[in-house]
C-alpha cells in the first residue's frame, strides 16, 4: 500500500446512501473519503483536488452521474480515474451506457458494504 | 607340495650306508623346510586376505550401523512429519474457523452499519417531509424497492399519502383488516410475501410494514414490488423493516407533533424539571 493516502470521491444525492458508501469506504486502510451532493458539486471537488477513485450515483438532480462520467473523462486531470457507478437501475442497457461512457465498474442498489469495498480495492490495486 | 627340481644325483651305490641315510634325512629336512616355507608363504597370503576381509566386514558393519542410524532418524522425522501434518491440519481448521468468524463479523458489521445509518437518518430531523423522504430513501437504497407507498391510518381505512414508482392517484383506500396490507396494519405485524418479489401488484403486495408508536397504529408502508436484482428478503431487510416500523413511525409522529406544537412549547429547563418531577 502507498505511504501517502489515496482519495475517493463519493457523489450521491441521497444522504443515506452517501453515508453508507462513505462508511464502507472508510474501512479501507489508507483511503480518505470526500463527499459531494450531485454532479456539479462533484465536478467542483474534482477541480480542487486530485482523486484516485470516483464513486457516483446515476440518478441525481442538477447533473446526473452519466453526464458527470462523460465530463470527467474529458478532464485532463482525471481522465484516467477509475469510476464506479452505483444506481438502482439493474437493466443491462444502463450498465452498458455507463460503461461506454467510461465507467470501470457498476454496482446496483441495494448495495452491500463488502461489495463496494471489494470493487474499490480491486480498481485501486489494493 | 614342494617339488624338488634339482637334478638328483645318481645313486652310485658305492656310498656307505650311514652316509646314504644321512643324505636321505638331510634331503627330507630340506624338503620339509621347503614345505614349511611354502606353507608359511601361503599362510601369510591367507592372513593378508583375511585382514582384507576383516577390513571389508568392519566397513560393512559401520555402513550397517550408519544405515540403522539413518533408519532411526527417518523414523523420528516421520513422526515429526506426522505431528507437523496434524498441527497443519489443526491450524488449517483454525484458519477456516477464523475465516468463517471474519465473514460473520463482516456481515454483522454491514448489518449494524445499515441499521445505524437508517436509524441515524430517521432521527436526524423533525421535518415531516424530510422524515418521509428519508424513510423512502431507506426502502429504495437499503432494502431495494422503487415501487411502494405510505398509507396513513384514518379510522377504519388506510389512506395513501405518498408513493414511489407509481402515481398516488392510482392507489385506492385500503379497508382495515382487508387484504395483506389491511391485515398487517390491523394486527400490527410485518408481512412479507413468499411470491415472486419483482412481480408488481397493488392487490398482492410483497411487503407491508406497520408503523406503530406506543401500540398506536400510525400507518403502513406497502411495497408492491422489489428491484429486479432482488431475489429474496434477507434477515437484514426484515430488521430494516422493523426499524422503519418503529423509528419511522416515531419520527413521523414527532415531526407532526413538532410542526403542530413547536411554537407553543416552551423549551426551558424549569418546564423539563416540572415534567420529570410530576
Amino acid at each position: 500500500m502507498a505511504d501517502s493516502p489515496l482519495h475517493a470521491l463519493v457523489v450521491e444525492d441521497s444522504p443515506t446512501m452517501r453515508q453508507l458508501i462513505s462508511f464502507a469506504l472508510r474501512r479501507i486502510k489508507g483511503l480518505e473519503v470526500a463527499e459531494a451532493d450531485d454532479g456539479v458539486d462533484g465536478l467542483k471537488k474534482l477541480s480542487e483536488q486530485q482523486f484516485d477513485i470516483l464513486i457516483t450515483d446515476i440518478n441525481m438532480p442538477v447533473m446526473d452521474g452519466l453526464k458527470l462520467v462523460s465530463l470527467v473523462r474529458k478532464d485532463e486531470m482525471h481522465k484516467d480515474i477509475p469510476i464506479v457507478i452505483i444506481t438502482t437501475e439493474g437493466a443491462s442497457e444502463d450498465r452498458q451506457r455507463a460503461m461506454s461512457l467510461g465507467a470501470n465498474a457498476y454496482i446496483t442498489k441495494p448495495i452491500q458494504a463488502p461489495q463496494v469495498i471489494n470493487c474499490v480495492k480491486r480498481l485501486l490495486g489494493l | 607340495m614342494i617339488k624338488d627340481d634339482k637334478p638328483k644325483k645318481k645313486d652310485s651305490g658305492s656310498q656307505p650306508v650311514g652316509a646314504k641315510d644321512f643324505l636321505q634325512v638331510f634331503k627330507r629336512g630340506v624338503q620339509f623346510t621347503e614345505e614349511l616355507l611354502s606353507e608359511n608363504e601361503r599362510l601369510r597370503y591367507r592372513v593378508v586376505r583375511l585382514e582384507e576381509e576383516n577390513r571389508t566386514l568392519a566397513q560393512q558393519t559401520m555402513v550397517s550401523h550408519a544405515y540403522e542410524e539413518l533408519l532411526d532418524q527417518m523414523k523420528v522425522l516421520e513422526e515429526e512429519q506426522a505431528t507437523l501434518l496434524d498441527r497443519f491440519k489443526s491450524v488449517e481448521e483454525e484458519s477456516q474457523d477464523f475465516k468463517t468468524r471474519y465473514k460473520e463479523i463482516e456481515d454483522e458489521n454491514n448489518r449494524l452499519a445499515n441499521l445505524y445509518i437508517a436509524s441515524h437518518q430517521l432521527n436526524s430531523t423533525l421535518d415531516l417531509k424530510e422524515v418521509v423522504r428519508i424513510s423512502f430513501e431507506i426502502i429504495i437504497n437499503l432494502v431495494g424497492s422503487m415501487d411502494f407507498a405510505l398509507y396513513i391510518a384514518d379510522g377504519s381505512k388506510l389512506v395513501p399519502i405518498c408513493a414511489e414508482g407509481r402515481p398516488l392517484a392510482s392507489l385506492s383506500l385500503i379497508a382495515m383488516g382487508k387484504g395483506s396490507a389491511g391485515r398487517s396494519a390491523e394486527d400490527r405485524v410485518l408481512y412479507v410475501s413468499g411470491d415472486d418479489l419483482t412481480k408488481a401488484s397493488v392487490d398482492e403486495p410483497k411487503a407491508c410494514v406497520p408503523l406503530v408508536v406506543g401500540g398506536r397504529l400510525l400507518g403502513v408502508f406497502v411495497v408492491f414490488s422489489f428491484l429486479a436484482q432482488k431475489t429474496c428478503i434477507t434477515e437484514l431487510d426484515r430488521e430494516l423493516f422493523k426499524l422503519l416500523g418503529g423509528h419511522a413511525a416515531m419520527s413521523i409522529f414527532a415531526a407532526r407533533l413538532s410542526m403542530v406544537t413547536d411554537e407553543k412549547v416552551v423549551h426551558d429547563a424549569s418546564s423539563y424539571l416540572r415534567l420529570l418531577n410530576s
